[in-house]
């Protein structure tokens, strides 16, 4: 939602107390893109760039909502990296989505991301259980690297705080004892 | 002389805010200073309502631009605008003796980003000092600020629960926050078997509309420390500066440093300010009859310092090497965090702007506290509270999606704060040789919490495990290490109010002894901590100071 989407909804929980200032910015104020993540240096390989979005989305699928690759995760990891990360942790990322992307090849003679989708599951799988050959750990730390890049990003994400989870930005009210099978999720702001 | 206003106010956080209004509602021609950069009423509040999607770096600091701010620990990627910029004017902060100073760098002070609790004092606080020898006698008690708790709240507007506590006067309250089912199970539990009283955190929330003023009422939204544009919490912006606006008698200045009170001796009173422009570093005297120090506690001193004349060498009102000196803030950073077992089909819906409360119970009365080991009292708040984050992680796929769909337990965050004692050592003062940006000296702090404060400190986290042991929690954490002084944010004391002269800095109406017109009316002039968050009692006795120098003033006194 962006600020003008914000204050239009603060406006209809006002009814029709909205403040002066308030109706000047919404009178007047330019929307606010949203954060793109397009913007960064590029950094993977074509095959490294797929295989990091199908590997965020086995992480989180897409089900009854949508999954990782819908909510822009794998953008955001390519810039969270490129932007964000210091030289020696993007390095650890870099060095594991290139065994990932060595070992479908060495191993299928296929790109990861053109792997059946159980072949891709079952490499995660043995990630997930420090099984992977070759990898630090097992692949043990690589899984939990993409992993908790992936949930930072779907979460953060608009898909994941306002169709995954519901998004809430002028409550209006507090209910201390709301059943949550009304909302079945968590609330986000 | 010619004046160029009637009275500058330094500072517009909550009390330069309120110095403001009441000098400009009564008639004079006033001078409003902040150090900072202006924020004007929601059009500057930049990610207020602002999702993470929304954010730079989905609301982690961008790259590089926390270390300007590596002293603010409060500061965050949404308000860091409101901090000081440390890399232009940091503070020394010896490593051996930890000091936190939260310092505002924007117009409108702390008033933006502050907690809102809001309580009166009693009478057991007023009388603490004189009662056990610590600190000096206050000069005025409940009686003389009862009335001007009253003015400031019905133009505020203050949420809570009227109790009828002798320890803790209410408030004229408008509405109430709701209290969350964990938080009603723990209340129901410890009256009805420790005989405590539970209530909810009072605080500056507009829980109705206040059309008058331009201010709508709380939307459970949690943007409070972002700027409210609704004007629910109570920032400077939102409250006192359109009220002082509205008179035509108020000019603002920001990005003015106020790097001395000029002083003459003749006439004993201070006839000016003098200000660095923040930006272009040019000097400006301002003079006027009476000038109002609300610079925030720690400030006011440093300003008080740092004016140092042929008449007063170590810094105005400083002869006896009073101004500095008693630092207190609250103990902050010990309690006890329990979980409430079951109930997971109920959650929070919206986001309150206050939570459960535990007035003080400890120290009231002789009897029943005789077994106590430590003097004064402390309370709880609880913020933080509510259904926990998800708590399983494991494996991958749609499993984890669903997993993450779930909140965690109940969980009841008790956060004690506790009183602290006046102690002469406890000591902020200016270090002689290095100088910020603008060539003023560097704040030092000498303060560490005695005896008193660490068996206070103890029972405040067996106490917190007590009572939710006693309400069905399991789980108990307990935190019974004390913050470092400065983390409850509530420095004060530095410029004490007394009768006595030569033990304090400022009269009783918070006029300083050695210049009738300068006002102190920060947290510099407290004389004791008391046991609440202070922020209200500062409001009071500034609308109280106001009035009488207003009358000082047309009496042609000042």
């Amino acid at each position: 939602m962006d600020r003008r989407k914000f204050l239009i909804a603060m406006n209809v929980a006002l009814g029709s107390q909205m403040i002066a200032p308030l109706q000047r910015i919404l009178a007047a104020q330019a929307q606010i893109d949203p954060v793109s993540f397009t913007g960064g240096a590029a950094l993977f390989s074509d095959s490294e760039r797929a295989a990091v979005a199908a590997l965020s989305e086995i992480i989180i699928p897409t089900t009854d909502t949508p999954g990782a690759i819908a909510a822009g995760v794998p953008d955001y990891i390519e810039f969270m990296l490129s932007e964000w990360y210091d030289k020696d942790e993007r390095i650890r990322f870099l060095i594991g989505i290139k065994q990932v992307v060595a070992y479908a090849t060495v191993t299928q003679d296929t790109p990861f991301a053109d792997l059946e989708a159980d072949q891709q599951t079952a490499i995660v799988q043995r990630m997930h259980d420090g099984q992977m050959p070759v990898m630090r750990d097992g692949g043990r730390a690589f899984f939990e690297h993409i992993k908790q890049l992936t949930l930072a990003g779907y979460y953060t994400s608009e898909i994941g705080m306002t169709v995954e989870r519901i998004y809430l930005p002028v409550p209006g009210r507090f209910d201390g004892a709301y059943p949550y099978a009304k909302a079945g999720t968590l609330f986000t702001s | 002389m010619e004046f160029d206003f009637d009275a500058i106010v330094v500072g517009s956080g909550s009390t330069g805010g309120w110095a403001a209004k009441e000098l400009t509602e009564k008639g004079l021609k006033t001078l409003m200073l902040d150090r900072g950069h202006m924020i004007e009423h929601s059009i500057d509040y930049d990610f207020e309502g602002t999702p993470a999607f929304e954010m730079p770096y989905r609301g982690n600091w961008p790259p590089g631009l926390q270390e300007k701010y590596f002293q603010q620990w409060a500061a965050s990627p949404y308000t860091y605008r409101y901090w000081n910029d440390d890399s232009r004017f940091p503070y020394i902060d010896d490593p051996e003796k930890p000091f936190r100073w939260a310092r505002s760098g924007a117009f409108g002070g702390k008033s933006i980003a502050w907690g809102r609790q809001t309580y009166r004092w009693s009478d057991l606080d007023f009388k603490a000092n004189e009662r056990d020898g610590h600190g000096i006698p206050w000069p005025i008690g409940y009686a003389d600020i009862e009335p001007w708790y009253s003015y400031v709240e019905r133009f505020m507007g203050v949420q809570g629960e009227a109790r009828d506590l002798p320890q803790l006067p209410d408030s004229e309250f408008i509405g109430q926050v709701p209290l969350n089912f964990a938080e009603e199970h723990f209340k129901r539990e410890v009256e009805g078997k420790l005989g405590r009283a539970i209530t909810v955190g009072r605080t500056m929330n507009l829980m109705e509309d206040r059309p008058d003023q331009g201010r709508g009422r709380c939307q459970f939204r949690d943007q409070c420390w972002k700027g409210c544009s609704y004007g629910a919490a109570p920032s400077t912006q939102a409250t006192t500066l359109p009220a002082a606006q509205k008179t035509g008698n108020l000019s603002i200045r920001t990005d003015a440093t106020v790097s001395e009170l000029i002083y003459d001796a003749d006439t004993q009173r201070v006839t000016g300010v003098r200000v660095i422009d923040t930006n272009t570093r040019e000097e400006t005297i301002y003079r006027a009859r009476m000038v109002f120090l609300n610079a925030s506690c720690l400030s006011t001193t440093q300003i008080l310092l740092n004016s140092k004349s042929e008449a007063m060498p170590r810094g105005l009102g400083n002869t006896h090497d009073m101004v500095g000196r008693h630092v207190m803030d609250h103990l902050f950073g010990v309690g006890a965090t329990g979980t409430l077992p079951g109930h997971t089909d109920l959650m929070e819906y919206g986001r309150r702007p206050a939570s459960l409360y535990i007035p003080r119970f400890r120290n009231i009365n002789a009897e029943t506290d005789e077994d106590a080991d430590f003097i004064r009292g402390y309370n709880y708040q609880a913020w933080g509270g509510g259904r926990s984050g998800p708590q399983d992680y494991s494996g991958f796929g749609a499993g984890l999606k669903a997993q993450l769909r779930v909140p965690g337990a109940w969980r009841l965050p008790l956060h004690g704060f506790g009183e602290v004692l006046p102690n002469h050592s406890n000591r902020a003062y200016l270090d002689e040789t290095r100088t910020d940006d603008l060539g003023m000296p560097l704040m030092r702090f000498d303060v560490e919490w005695g005896e008193n404060e660490q068996k206070m400190a103890k029972e405040i986290a067996r106490e917190a495990a007590r009572m939710l042991e006693t309400a069905g929690f399991v789980d108990i954490e307990v935190r019974d290490e004390i913050g470092a002084p400065g983390i409850g944010i509530h420095e004060m004391g530095t410029a004490r109010m007394g009768d006595d002269p030569t033990l304090s800095v400022v009269n009783k109406w918070n006029q300083m002894h050695i210049a009738d017109n300068v006002f102190i009316t920060d947290g510099a002039f407290m004389t004791s901590s008391g046991t609440v968050n202070p922020t209200m009692t500062y409001m009071a006795f500034t609308a109280r100071a106001a009035d009488h120098a207003v009358e000082l003033f047309q009496s042609g006194q000042i």
